[in-house]
């Protein structure tokens, strides 16, 4: 019985933050635009390229990805770790976020101008810096940016238009 | 020596032949009136027809004629100065057989080109449409440099970031499989879920200078 207020404790202070997050959410949800006009989808993956063995991705998007990747660069393996797919707003700002560690803010252009691709501002973030800001057409083809030095590899970032 | 009777009728009919003479037929022939008559209608009948050709011929047919024979003349000039410029050719190639030849080579030479900046124009044209580009990139950090590459075999545009601090070793690197997400009009409000069963992943906040932070809502 001795226990009990720091037992109450804990579990009010649990029942705060379960509340606290449907508050989020909720608030999130109401405060969506649906009126938002979509500009395309953006396919964000994070791999790491290794001479070392390491797990590939077998089947879909990630194994075609990670065959072209192997012609691009001089490692032989390539490890997906996170990917996103996220839509693209021509008046928000999208982040794709296959990892917290390494992510990326997209701000839409608008269609290319022969209309096959659309034209980015990209920026690479690692944690709370950027690594690059770039502008690029991205059409069918993918865009690999190759980030920072990890263990014996890199982690590698691509992009693709879907 | 006395004309005959003949000759005298004609004299008649043409109107010189004297009164007396007429009289003198006119007794022999009293007919002859009626001959004479015939004659003289047959000779305005056919003068009035004359009259009627000659209008229908070609007005001022002196003038016309001189056009006519100046502009012969001038055709069978410029077919000789034809002839001459042929002839001048001919030992033209004759002299300068090189030159001659090059005059050939250079229109062959012009429509190769034109048919190869048709092909590389048509063919510039549908492969730009596929590729990727890179139109500026900036690294904030001065130890940083960014380079940019096409790789013909992957078929993708290729950035290397050259300079930036390595992950270390202990540090790792979690990933993850977010769905999309709609966008709020409210800062620090996006919350990530998972891909595979819709639980919240990760909030999104970003704060007053636009820096992103990530939550982890699941543990």
């Amino acid at each position: 019985m001795n226990h009990s207020p720091k037992i109450l404790g804990k579990i009010a202070t649990t029942l705060f933050a379960v509340a606290f997050l449907i508050a989020s959410i909720s608030s999130t949800s109401a405060q969506q635009s649906p009126d938002a006009k979509q500009d395309g989808q953006i396919w964000g993956a994070l791999f790491f390229g290794t001479n070392g063995e390491v797990e590939e991705a077998t089947e879909g998007k990630a194994k075609a990805i990670t065959d072209r990747l192997r012609k691009a660069f001089d490692e032989t393996h390539f490890q997906l770790l996170g990917e996103h797919t996220q839509a693209i707003f021509s008046e928000y700002e999208s982040w794709v976020v296959p990892s917290k560690d390494i992510f990326l803010k997209i701000d839409s252009k608008g269609p290319a101008k022969d209309g096959e691709g659309i034209n980015l501002h990209l920026q690479v973030w690692r944690e709370k810096n950027v690594l690059v800001k770039t502008d690029v057409v991205l059409r069918k083809d993918p865009i690999f940016i190759r980030g920072p030095k990890w263990g014996d590899g890199y982690l590698i970032l691509a992009i693709e238009l879907r | 020596m006395k004309p005959t009777d003949e000759e005298r009728i004609t004299l008649w009919i043409d109107g010189e032949l004297s009164d007396s003479d007429v009289a003198d037929l006119l007794v022999a022939d009293p007919e002859l009136a009626s001959v004479k008559r015939e004659a003289t209608n047959l000779g305005d009948l056919l003068r009035q027809e004359l009259k009627a050709d000659r209008a229908a011929d070609v007005p001022h047919a002196d003038f016309f004629s001189h056009r006519l024979r100046e502009r012969i003349v001038e055709e069978a000039n410029a077919d000789s100065s034809d002839a001459s410029a042929r002839v001048s050719l001919r030992e033209e190639a004759q002299i300068l057989p090189l030159f001659t030849r090059m005059r050939f080579a250079a229109g062959l030479a012009f429509v190769v080109m034109l048919a190869a900046m048709i092909g590389h124009a048509i063919l510039t044209s549908s492969s730009t449409a596929v590729g990727s580009e890179v139109v500026s990139t900036y690294t904030p950090d001065p130890d940083v440099t960014a380079t940019t590459r096409y790789s013909d075999e992957a078929e993708a545009t290729v950035i290397v970031l050259e300079g930036i601090a390595e992950v270390p070793t202990g540090q790792s690197i979690a990933g993850v499989f977010p769905d999309s997400y709609q966008p709020c009009g409210d800062f620090g409000r996006t919350v990530l879920t998972d891909h595979s069963d819709g639980h919240p992943l990760l909030a999104l906040a970003i704060d007053a200078n636009g820096r992103p932070e990530f939550t982890a809502l699941r543990f």
